[in-house]
């Protein structure tokens, strides 16, 4: 329907109009940084739900998407070689190269092994931008900032700009995202999710399309990295470590996987408790990991309802009784 | 015309299927009926490729169907349903349809198209409406009632446009009016649709009445081919069938 | 790449033999970690990602209870039974409630649980590298076998394993408890109808998991600075381990745990900063040819 996508366009141009406009009611710097760094945990948080939510994969491992996309683009910025638009586009190609790699081998596997896998490679991953110390600065990252030389009138250096160009980019992240999630392709990932074997007897290509949308929600992941970079103006290993992946695992689940802008609330949340939690006290971890183990161990209710429904019964469905899913 | 011809399966020592030799016409509607464990589950996966046979022939329309993949078997016409509906719980029905009737013309990789609003929506309906499920095309899967469930499950079978279409016990778990209106369902496609459906299914009333022609298996091996009235009126089949059978609905 | 000298050590004796040595001290110590994964995952289905932070908790208890008693027995003893008892409490109040629920939650709780265990490790004993350093029974002079150096505590801490390995293996294959666990592991309702309290197998396992965990970490703390975080690149190490060993099987772990601290141990010369790779590389490998690991039994790619 050409009208549901003009309802989603002219929602997306509200919400950079609203965005645009929110630093001029003060605190302009706040807000801003605020905004920029939730966008690109957002980004990361959302790529991510391309599998999980959708596909029904749990990777451990997206974090190796941010870093690869931080890397890549710092890296050829820093080079001289290179215009802003074409790092942009190179890294997310050497993004989809790995991906393409990871995920070919990891997206047969069971769940379990899906998870472990992908954390697994991730580490390796982290392990090799610490010791590739001329490309990737080894332990101290990409230090020296990252030159932005100006394009199309854009001067990246400049904060007004940065953020205006942020704000862009992950809105059309964005709308891009979701009309892949509404496309048939986005449906097959649902197939996949609630009844693999099902959608395999409808002539589903399974290993095709899990391949693809681990690629595609890696490259959303990566673009998560590249505003990160750019915020920060360097990148670090830590954007690799496996808690970078947990903790965007956990703005999934917060915000919700069954809602398409959920992750992106999540990482609303928990970059705001981030901002809060680390003015007060240097033990972030300890904090994080009790919210965390609230979250899911008492708060499970909440968890359930938005995670549950199509697990539950896709098990229910494989048992040889499939009467008892009548009734839910 | 779907042929079997001595057909075997073994698994291990055990005779799943013995010498089965069984002729389905083009645009006819068949009943397999045996008691539980007589080999009937195991002729549909045999046709549908779910398993390879022993030995013996199948032929749809004198080509050799046997060693095909499944999906090759889909795409020579031969489609099957499940026991147990096998759907997509968290799915709308209409979706559901949408999206088995776009993978089925290799569309599931068009990441840009909207899922709603092309020709694929359209034929939805169109078997929707066949099914009488189009009230219901809203309705997440996981809340549909049994017997909807079990409908739309052939739906799915639909969307791969089937020439001949195995039902593997339509009215199992339903109750007694439920069952009426399924085959009554299942009927009206066979009329509409022109398929050949062969079905196995337990109730005799329901054989007796729908069925063009019945197969009567037992331990593996078929006992009787014939029309409703020729089967009504085989010993054999009275003997080693019905007799059981009667005590079955009687426990 | 220096493959001349991965190749001089390969046709030098005492190279070897050091080389062999440190690959087989590294493969016990992985393979402790990892028998207790790959049994508790073999028996309750569930991938503990926690498991790092019980080998970290193992070596901080062996550190402090050597601080004050001085004696290595009693900090590694202590080591296992710290990590086991709080193994149970992690089981108790955490695992037990995600048991047979989606894997997204229990990652989930195992995540929490290493942000505070790492950051209570840090609040406790600091944030600094500590060295427990060598225990007086082991200041002894290496020995020399053909040109090769064996410290004497290496030989210990090999042989002990190994006598944990073999225990182990008497554990699970000849008394009634290993018959138990087997059990519950293929199919856990028959046991529970036979009146068996699966839930304490469940727990007794995890414990005994953890236990195994906590030993190799006391056991390691003298040749291993300890730093919160820690447990971590030996979970995913030891994860290594039982992928390519096969799911849920101790014997295959021994094998690849050996297998794994030779790679290393020889990587470090040929393939300095490619030893991590190469184990990667390995269970690539091990995936792509059998996809069940050496001796696996579980299935990795069901659909």
């Amino acid at each position: 329907m050409t009208n549901q996508s003009t309802k989603t366009v002219l929602m997306v141009i509200a919400a950079w109009v609203a965005l645009i406009a929110l630093p001029s009611l003060g605190h302009a710097d706040k807000i801003t940084d605020f905004i920029v760094f939730a966008s690109a945990y957002g980004l990361l948080a959302m790529g991510l739900n391309l599998l999980i939510g959708y596909t029904g994969l749990i990777s451990f491992g997206h974090a190796m998407f941010f870093a690869s996309g931080a890397y890549g683009f710092g890296a050829l910025m820093q080079s001289g070689a290179f215009a802003v638009p074409v790092a942009f586009l190179l890294s997310i190609g050497i993004t989809s190269a790995i991906a393409l790699l990871v995920g070919a081998i990891c997206v047969r596997l069971s769940e379990i092994y899906f998870a472990f896998l992908t954390l697994a490679f991730q580490m390796f991953f982290h392990s090799i931008l610490l010791s590739w110390v001329e490309v990737t600065g080894g332990d101290n990252g990409l230090l020296g900032g990252i030159p932005t030389p100006v394009f199309f009138g854009v001067d990246l250096s400049n904060h007004t700009h940065l953020y205006v160009f942020c704000v862009t980019v992950t809105l059309i992240s964005i709308l891009i995202m979701h009309r892949i999630v509404n496309s048939p392709f986005g449906y097959t990932l649902r197939m996949i999710r609630d009844n693999e074997r099902r959608a395999i007897y409808l002539g589903v290509n399974v290993f095709a399309i899990k391949l693809t949308c681990f690629v595609l929600s890696a490259v959303f992941s990566s673009v998560g990295g590249i505003i990160m970079a750019l915020f920060v103006s360097g990148a670090y290993p830590d954007f690799a470590f496996w808690t970078t992946s947990g903790e965007a695992i956990f703005m999934v689940m917060l915000g919700g996987v069954t809602h398409f802008l959920g992750p992106l609330l999540g990482a609303v949340i928990l970059t705001g408790l981030n901002d809060v939690v680390i003015t007060y006290t240097d033990h972030y971890g300890l904090f994080l990991g009790s919210i965390i183990l609230i979250f899911a161990l008492v708060l499970r209710k909440g968890v359930l309802d938005f995670v549950q429904p199509h697990r539950k019964r896709s098990k229910t469905k494989t048992s040889a009784e499939g009467a008892s899913h009548a009734e839910t | 015309m779907l042929k079997l011809e001595k057909l075997n399966k073994n698994f291990g020592g055990i005779k799943a299927t013995q010498d089965v030799t069984l002729s389905f016409p083009e645009g006819s509607i068949s009943a397999i009926i045996g008691p539980n464990g007589a080999g009937k589950t195991t002729i549909f996966n045999l046709i549908s490729a779910q398993i390879a046979p022993s030995s013996g022939a199948i032929t749809l329309n004198d080509d050799s169907i046997v060693g095909l993949s499944r999906n090759a078997i889909v795409r020579t016409g031969i489609v099957r349903a499940f026991q147990v509906a096998s759907l997509f719980p968290s799915l709308t029905v209409m979706d559901t349809m949408i999206a088995a009737i776009e993978s089925h013309q290799n569309n599931s990789f068009r990441l840009w198209r909207p899922f709603r609003g092309s020709q694929s929506e359209a034929r939805a309906l169109e078997i929707l409406a066949l099914l009488d499920l189009q009230g219901a095309a809203d309705t997440v899967v996981s809340a549909l009632s049994h017997g909807d469930q079990k409908l739309l499950d052939i739906g799915l079978a639909l969307t791969m446009e089937p020439r001949v279409l195995l039902l593997d016990e339509p009215t199992a778990g339903l109750g007694p009016q439920e069952r009426w209106s399924m085959i009554e369902q299942v009927k009206t496609i066979w009329q509409q649709l022109g398929l050949t459906i062969v079905f196995i299914e337990h109730d005799m009333d329901i054989v007796f009445a729908t069925a063009e022609r019945i197969h009567v298996l037992v331990s593996g091996g078929v006992i009787a081919s014939g029309t409703p009235d020729e089967i009504r009126n085989d010993q054999r089949v009275i003997d080693a069938y019905l007799g059981a059978s009667d005590q079955e609905s009687a426990a | 790449m220096e493959l001349d000298a991965l190749f001089s050590c390969l046709t030098s004796m005492s190279c070897l033999i050091t080389q062999t040595t440190s690959g087989l001290i590294i493969g016990m110590l992985f393979f402790l970690v990892a028998a207790g994964l790959t049994l508790i995952f073999g028996v309750l289905g569930i991938v503990n990602f926690a498991h790092g932070a019980f080998y970290m908790a193992g070596a901080y208890f062996g550190y402090t209870i050597f601080q004050f008693t001085g004696s290595y027995a009693a900090s590694v003893l202590g080591a296992g039974l710290g990590a086991a008892v709080l193994g149970v409490l992690f089981e108790r109040f955490a695992i037990r409630r995600v048991y047979g629920e989606n894997v997204l939650l229990q990652l989930l709780v195992c995540y929490g649980f290493v942000l505070v265990a790492d950051d209570l490790v840090q609040i406790i004993w600091g944030s600094e590298y500590l060295s427990m350093g060598m225990p007086p029974a082991f200041r002894l002079p290496p020995f020399f076998v053909a040109g090769g150096v064996i410290p004497p505590f290496y030989v210990f801490i090999i042989g002990i394993a190994a006598l944990i390995a073999a225990a182990l293996w008497w554990l699970i294959e000849r008394t009634q408890y290993g018959r138990i666990i087997r059990a519950t592991s293929v199919n856990p309702t028959m046991v529970s109808a036979l009146g068996i309290p699966t839930p304490l197998v469940y727990l007794s396992v995890f414990a005994l998991g953890l236990f195994l965990a906590g030993l190799a970490g006391g056991l390691a703390a003298p040749i291993r600075a300890l730093t919160p975080g820690m447990g971590f690149s030996v979970l995913i190490i030891s994860f290594v381990i039982t992928v390519i060993g096969g799911m849920g099987s101790v014997a295959g772990a021994l094998v690849a745990a050996l297998l794994i601290g030779l790679t290393r141990s020889f990587g470090s010369i040929g393939f300095p900063l490619f030893v991590d790779g190469m184990m990667y590389v390995l269970m690539g490998l091990v995936l792509v040819i059998k996809p069940t690991g050496l001796m696996g039994r579980e299935e990795a790619s069901r659909p």
